[in-house]
């Protein structure tokens, strides 16, 4: 105990302030991995491009089958079919007022993409 | 700090009391209760604390599988593949059994038509079961339930759901099976195949009943002989506002449309 030397005191200082700093980049990385797969479940959780295909379907069905509501029907109901076995989804289309609904457990969706009825015009496509 | 200042310049008055013995033991002493109060109180704590980090990191593993088990399910993906460490428990399969089962009855009618199994449906389920017994985390009829002391709670609901627009009730029963039983701890690899499970007389994995115009009433009997995951589906069902009890039965009114869709997955290897 004769000779204090602190000339190295930073050394220790360091050693705990990078030790401190590595531990908090750990519990990030840590979190880091959860939220990046949670996120990305979500994103292809949502049926986007199910939707759009199907209000695109919708417009298809209005202009060729307007005039044969027959037809029309059994397009209809093939799609509710299909959907409902291939994707587990509820689709429901109404004609004339041309309001689709689907529900697959999680995402709800329902619009009115063309009514007839009304004189206001939509521009969707 | 140095010259005049410095501590090794400081001159003591007096130093006769002071011993380096008695500092030493003091020390020493305060040293070594130190070691055993960590021995004693801190091991276990840490132990405890990773036995609990094991298992918060297996409810996250079981919901990974999940979202497997959803691909495979929802979006006809053939045969899916994860790996995961499993520390702290085993995971095996459960194969199905009538313990726990399903039925769905229309008009006092079976709506499934399994005849094997008395026409109620099978689940079977892969399960991490702690060191110590308790907890189980399973993944359940493409639900993740969690067994501890006293109840089961459920971590991930499954994918059934009641359209209220077009009356509209989806069920979807997932089946877990392996063709040996399976066992395994460490580093796991989850194979998963999917096929479809026949539930009707014409032996297709869809059942869809139409009742339009009118509506029917869909009774479902949940049975868990051991009690595992009965309060967890119990909470479920009960949460659900279409779902109403009635004896032992969960019974879902106005229902225009049922659609059943059955699945059997398979476990390849852990």
């Amino acid at each position: 105990m004769a000779w204090l030397n602190d000339e190295g005191q930073w050394i220790i200082l360091m050693g705990f302030i990078i030790s401190v700093g590595i531990f908090f980049l750990a519990l990030l990385v840590n979190q880091s991995i959860l939220v990046g797969q949670t996120t990305a479940e979500a994103v292809l959780d949502f049926p986007k491009s199910d939707i759009q295909d199907l209000r695109n379907e919708v417009w298809v069905i209005y202009s060729r089958y307007n005039n044969t509501p027959s037809e029309q029907d059994k397009v209809i109901r093939d799609i509710e079919v299909i959907s409902l076995i291939k994707k587990n989804a509820v689709v429901n289309i109404t004609p004339g007022m041309w309001r689709v609904h689907y529900f697959n457990g999680i995402t709800n969706y329902t619009e009115v993409i063309y009514d007839a009825n009304n004189t206001f015009f939509y521009f969707y496509y | 700090m140095s010259g005049d200042m410095s501590i090794r310049n400081l001159k003591l008055k007096n130093t006769s009391a002071v011993s380096e013995t008695i500092g030493y033991v003091i020390i020493f002493g305060i040293m070594m209760s130190g070691i055993a109060l960590v021995t004693l109180f801190g091991y276990p704590a840490l132990l405890n604390q990773q036995q609990e980090a094991n298992i918060r990191n297996m409810e996250r593993n079981m919901i990974v599988l999940q979202s497997d088990v959803n691909a495979l399910v929802y979006k006809s993906v053939p045969y899916k593949e994860t790996t995961m460490q499993v520390s702290g428990g085993v995971l095996s399969v459960e194969s199905p059994h009538d313990d726990k089962s399903l039925s769905i009855q229309v008009d006092g009618a079976d709506v499934l038509n399994i005849p094997a199994t008395a026409n109620r449906f099978q689940f079977g389920s892969l399960s991490f079961k702690s060191d110590q017994g308790l907890p189980i985390i399973s993944l359940f009829n493409g639900a993740v339930v969690k067994r501890d002391i006293g109840g089961s709670v459920m971590l991930s609901e499954p994918r059934w759901f009641f359209d209220d627009p077009t009356k509209t009730l989806v069920i979807t029963l997932i089946q877990i099976d392996s063709p040996p039983n399976l066992v395994k701890s460490g580093i796991c690899t989850i194979q998963m195949e999917i096929e479809p499970l026949a539930i009707d007389i014409a032996g297709t994995n869809t059942i869809i009943e139409n009742y339009a115009p009118g509506v029917k009433t869909v009774y479902i009997n949940y049975r868990d002989v051991q009690s595992d995951y009965f309060r967890a589906f119990e909470n479920y069902f009960e949460s659900k506002p279409y779902m109403e009890k009635e004896g032992a039965d969960w019974k879902i009114n106005n229902v225009q449309k049922l659609v059943i869709k059955a699945y059997k997955i398979t476990v390849l290897g852990l």
